[in-house]
């Protein structure tokens, strides 16, 4: 079982370069992008279909950010090449970038259907976390500064190191480790992964780009094996789960003193809890499920509608001693209550009956606001 | 408020104040919050009672003071146009309660006793306690290498008032001595006297995004004044009323100054 591949070749089913206009069969994979880009103020904003997924991970519409986002997307029918965040693509014409917080909208300027005219095509989206180029890596209170200090190498033993997902800077990822483990700041660690490292995860991006992930991950399996013998817990939240599994992968022999809590965890996480079982790595013993979904992060949330029975299944098979059995129990029985739960696909298929529905009308009827044109927000504000 | 180079931050006149009691003063302090999160940590408003329980919240210095945390907060800002965030600020005060060796040493409320205080300090971060190597050359190395005022006269003191709020700078290096140590700004720690007994520490450290960096837009002289003026604009929102008892031993303590 694998989370869904993000991959997409960017304006794929765009013509070449030289041509301006779409193709019937390459135009049903577009919807409006949301009720306010019908082309009836500026030009019509659209977007494929098969980017659904990967924006409802990326943009919650309930959000300050995720609505100056849609907003920002929305002013794409105004914009020219000269706007701000606009970058053209010197090598082909009609192609530009628009530069948002969290990702980048490829997208092309062509001539729409009918009398349409110029219509704007999001081809692609990819995930983009901002940083402060803050180093990657392993980080620890000192007592006298009241800082953390960076680590190539450190005892860790018993203390908890907390593997953070995406965030904007090191001290929000201090503060997330702070909110999640109630320990005294000198028994806390952090493995810190900055934004430009998650960008390349799998997660987020299935590009042969992992320069800088590899050396993430070399940096953490190097702390792990320098504390192989002693007492750690790990705590690894969203895309740190992604690093923590991928760090596993080249430790030879067992971390049997050692613990972990999984909190939303971003990766798939059947296969990591496999692993941990086989490093004899073992659950947390406090009172909290060892593996939390909390409903916060929405990342977490999507990916995981595609891999929800895969993942009861292996928290079922979940057994430890002293681990925190009740609340575990409860975990899952929450999970399996909403097992049939999928919005995201329900969502989508209902853009692919829109796009579908599209074809069949003329394109002056489709720019007004019926049920046949469900935009792709409507659709995102469903999920 | 806007800022140089198109950047806006949050409306201090329109964000929650916060204060804080201590009997012998109060403190206000206005914080801006992230629309999107609750991260971070705010005590309790009465502090005229310090714990004695322990907790996550507060600390024994390995110098042998103790430290309560009061605010661990985070707020950005922003490009105008885009609303891309440029910059991060970290605003971390705590309380220091005086212990009895350091009273011994000075009070708070004498100007002067109180910086030859927080540069000794300083120097004693710089080598981690050892007093022995206090006047090395080591001592001078590290204290290069933590970007730290290298002599009292170095210290800039923030106007408030009848007491100035001394402005030390700080930074703990990587342990590689690789190239991302060339461009790291040093964070500021500020001390703000309260009373005899107690004293307030802000670690204020203002993060830039590397969207603001890599694109060039920004030179290092405009990185260095955005941050010095989202740092006075924090500065200028602290506000401490001290009581008339404390007012009269300021008076005291600075009379020849």
């Amino acid at each position: 079982m694998a989370i869904p591949s993000l991959n997409a070749k960017k304006l794929s089913h765009l013509p070449s370069p030289s041509k301006t206009l779409l193709t019937k069969q390459a135009m049903k994979d577009f919807v409006y992008f949301s009720d306010n880009t019908k082309g009836i103020n500026g030009k019509a904003v659209k977007i494929k279909i098969g980017l659904f997924l990967r924006f409802a991970a990326l943009v919650d519409p309930k959000t300050h950010t995720g609505q100056t986002i849609i907003r920002q997307i929305e002013n794409l029918r105004m914009l020219n090449a000269a706007s701000p965040g606009v970058h053209a693509n010197v090598h082909s014409a009609f192609r530009f970038m628009l530069q948002l917080s969290n990702m980048q909208v490829f997208y092309a300027v062509l001539d729409g259907e009918g009398q349409a005219g110029k219509e704007i095509f999001i081809g692609d989206i990819k995930a983009d976390f901002g940083g402060n180029g803050e180093k990657a890596g392993l980080y620890v209170y000192n007592a006298v500064t009241r800082k953390y200090d960076s680590y190539k190498q450190t005892n860790l033993d018993h203390k908890a190191v907390y593997l953070n997902g995406h965030c904007e800077q090191l001290q929000i990822a201090l503060k997330n480790a702070k909110s999640r483990i109630s320990l005294a700041n000198a028994d806390i660690a952090v493995f810190y992964t900055p934004g430009k490292v998650i960008n390349e995860l799998g997660v987020w991006n299935s590009s042969s780009s992992r320069k800088t992930v590899n050396e993430s991950i070399g940096k953490l399996r190097d702390v792990m094996k320098f504390n192989q013998d002693k007492k750690v817990s790990w705590v690894a939240e969203a895309e740190g789960a992604e690093i923590f599994s991928n760090a596993l992968d080249g430790m030879n022999g067992v971390l049997s003193g050692h613990k972990f809590r999984l909190i939303d965890p971003l990766t798939n996480t059947p296969m990591l809890l496999q692993k941990l079982k086989s490093k004899e790595i073992k659950p947390a013993i406090d009172e909290i499920a060892p593996v939390t979904y909390t409903g916060e992060n929405r990342a977490t949330t999507i990916f995981l509608e595609s891999q929800k029975n895969a993942v009861i299944n292996a928290l079922k098979m979940l057994r430890a001693k002293n681990y925190a059995e009740r609340p575990h129990q409860n975990m899952v029985k929450e999970l399996e209550a909403t097992a049939d739960n999928k919005p995201v696909e329900k969502n989508k298929q209902a853009l692919t009956n829109t796009a579908a529905l599209n074809q069949r009308v003329p394109a002056k009827v489709v720019v007004t606001d019926n049920k046949a044109a469900l935009s792709f927000i409507t659709a995102l504000k469903r999920v | 408020m806007k800022f140089n180079n198109n950047v806006i931050g949050p409306d201090f006149d329109k964000a929650d104040i916060v204060s804080f009691d201590f009997g012998v003063a109060e403190v206000s302090v206005v914080l801006p919050k992230d629309p999107d999160s609750d991260l971070g940590y705010i005590a309790p408003q009465d502090q005229r009672q310090l714990p004695t329980e322990p907790g996550i919240y507060w600390e024994t210095h390995p110098f042998g003071f103790r430290v309560f945390d009061l605010v661990q907060k985070s707020w950005s800002y922003c490009d105008k146009d885009s609303e891309i965030p440029l910059a991060f600020e970290n605003f971390n005060l705590s309380l220091i309660e005086v212990s009895d060796e350091m009273r011994a040493e000075m009070n708070p409320l004498n100007k002067q006793e109180f910086i030859d205080w927080v540069f000794t300090f300083f120097r004693r971060i710089a080598v981690r306690g050892d007093s022995s190597l206090l006047g090395s050359d080591y001592e001078l190395v590290r204290m290069k290498a933590y970007q730290m005022p290298l002599s009292k006269n170095e210290i800039e003191l923030y106007p408030a008032g009848r007491l100035n709020w001394p402005m030390l700078t700080i930074d703990s290096p990587y342990d590689d001595g690789d190239e991302a140590n060339a461009d790291r700004d040093p964070d500021y720690f500020i001390y703000i006297p309260l009373s005899e007994n107690l004293f307030l520490y802000l670690d204020n450290s203002i993060s830039i995004s590397s969207r603001a960096t890599d694109s060039g837009t920004f030179s290092r002289s405009e990185i260095l004044q955005l941050k010095r003026d989202i740092l006075m604009e924090i500065l200028a929102h602290i506000k401490v009323t001290y009581s008339p008892d404390i007012l009269k031993l300021i008076e005291e303590q600075n009379s020849e100054t």
